[in-house]
């Protein structure tokens, strides 16, 4: 979003009553947008929305590239879910989306957005287990299903026993899941769909959907966070470098070549070899990706921006933004247990794509030279 | 830029005010939209409604093939699609396909004019093949 408010003169003599009513207008229109505090220096500011997967590390992006630019543009983020930063882009409310809900070349055409990854992370299963130690709990897709289902309703389940060498107690499943339209929530009903056929049958892939009973409903991700951590013998999913940071129990998965996994930077790198970024959106399958030691739940957090009828300096900077993080964010992705989009040669496809991007007039917005 | 930004905000408040009181219902017996290639309203209102964003082409879609179909010329979106529609994905030889279902309301193109209920149970299918506009199917259930 672009505010200008130019401090005016006051010795010049009798100020227009029109001036005076459209600087008030300004004013007033400025403070109902949401600016509490009217700027009295040329400042862009750039508005995104979306992924609370991606929040802490766009967070971040976004403080260092306004140190960068040395306050010439402010960056502002809100963190709520995917479903949510696709409404406000849609609605030109924000500059940038950024989602975990891969949009199809289909759906973008139908709003003329551009679509590209940022960021790689994982969903990981997390549970409360009393007794129970960090990397000993080990599930299946299919175990997962079943229990998300409400087939298995205890921890001491012989098909969770088959899978684990320990004692579990005999304590009942709570299992949680993300009410709002959350990527994480996308990601994770396209493992268990991948691996449950009754899962395919009667719920599906979604970013939101009917769960079955069994399954309680919660709010944004902390709030499964917290959920899980205060409730014994809770069953969630979470970003993997949010459930590292919170120190809750991450599940081991079975993959596809059959061995458990643990997640970590390195089992999530193995998955990503897989990737081929071949589609004009970008659009990728995230699950079950071959390799002996791979993750079997990716999540790509995309940016998305509209590629019409754009404001020149409101897109310039935030492509500018978006650049800034392929070319200078890497360590701050790493810092946040996410892998950043290092490919050279994908980093110059994106950008040629941005080269685009046209203003209401039809002219081109941004190119090469316009790098921070 | 003042006009242009008054603008904005102007669009922005009559999106936030106006948009969520138009049910799905409304946009479904309004006949569908075509896609043309430009950017469609139907599917903006339909995302700015909140509907599962993975969905809107489907129901996009949906409404489309009505104004074609040989047996239904209206159907019923309904207001809990989000919730019931079922997604799967397949990669296979002709590459990624994405199938969602769901069940509603449509009406029979040529039901008796005196006939009060020509409105019967169907169930929607969406095929989109490698990232292409969705194919549909309405097919009839007992």
């Amino acid at each position: 979003m672009h505010l200008r408010i130019v401090q005016s003169s006051t010795n010049e003599g009798l100020i227009p009553l029109i001036t005076m009513i459209r600087g008030l207008l300004i004013v007033l229109l400025a403070i109902a947008a949401g600016w509490h505090k009217p700027v009295l220096a040329i400042q862009n500011d750039v508005a995104g929305a979306g992924s609370s997967f991606a929040s802490g590390v766009v967070l971040e992006w976004a403080q260092a590239f306004m140190a960068d630019v040395k306050g010439r543009v402010n960056v502002a983020y809100k963190s709520s879910n995917s479903g949510d930063g696709l409404r406000s882009v849609t609605a030109r409310t924000v500059d940038f989306a950024i989602s975990d809900i891969p949009l199809t070349e289909a759906d973008l055409r139908h709003d003329d957005l551009v679509q590209f990854p940022l960021v790689i992370g994982a969903v990981v299963p997390i549970a409360n287990i009393p007794g129970v130690a960090q990397g000993q709990l080990r599930l299946s897709g299919q175990v997962l299903a079943d229990i998300y289902m409400g087939v298995i309703k205890f921890w001491d389940d012989p098909a969770i026993r088959s899978l684990n060498d320990m004692s579990l107690p005999h304590l009942a499943i709570v299992p949680f899941h993300r009410a709002d339209n959350s990527g994480s929530s996308y990601t994770f009903t396209y493992y268990l769909s991948k691996s449950s056929d009754q899962w395919r049958k009667i719920a599906g892939i979604g970013s939101r959907l009917k769960w079955p009973e069994a399954s309680k409903a919660v709010k944004g991700g902390d709030a499964m966070k917290h959920n899980v951590l205060s409730t014994s013998g809770a069953l969630g999913y979470l970003e993997y470098g949010q459930a590292l940071r919170a120190e809750v129990l991450r599940v081991s998965l079975k993959n596809r070549s059959g061995n458990f996994v643990a997640a970590n930077v390195q089992s999530i790198r193995a998955a990503t070899n897989a990737l081929t970024w071949s589609r004009k959106s970008y659009y990728e399958t995230i699950v079950d990706l071959p390799g002996q030691d791979s993750w079997p739940i990716l999540a790509i957090s995309y940016g998305l921006i509209h590629s019409t009828k754009t404001d020149d300096d409101d897109i310039k900077d935030t492509v500018s933004f978006m650049d800034w993080i392929y070319h200078h964010g890497a360590s701050i992705a790493k810092r946040n247990d996410l892998l950043p989009i290092e490919n050279t040669k994908l980093i110059q496809q994106i950008e040629t794509t941005w080269m685009g991007l046209r203003n209401g007039s039809g002219r081109q917005v941004w190119s090469l030279s316009e790098h921070p | 830029m003042n006009s242009q930004r008054f603008l904005r905000l102007l669009s922005t408040a009559i999106i936030f005010f106006v948009v969520p009181s138009i049910p799905v219902s409304s946009i479904a017996k309004g006949g569908g939209l075509s896609y043309s290639g430009k950017p469609n309203r139907v599917f903006r209102e339909l995302v700015i409604q909140g509907e599962r964003p993975e969905i809107v082409s489907c129901l996009l879609a949906t409404l489309e093939n009505v104004k074609h179909n040989k047996k239904y010329n209206e159907v019923i979106i309904p207001d809990d699609v989000s919730d019931m529609a079922i997604m799967h994905e397949n990669v296979s030889n002709n590459g990624l396909i994405r199938t969602i279902t769901f069940s509603t309301l449509a009406k029979d193109r040529a039901g008796n004019p005196l006939q009060l209920n020509t409105w019967s149970k169907v169930m929607v299918s969406c095929e989109q093949i490698e990232e292409a506009l969705p194919n549909v199917t309405l097919a009839s259930l007992p």
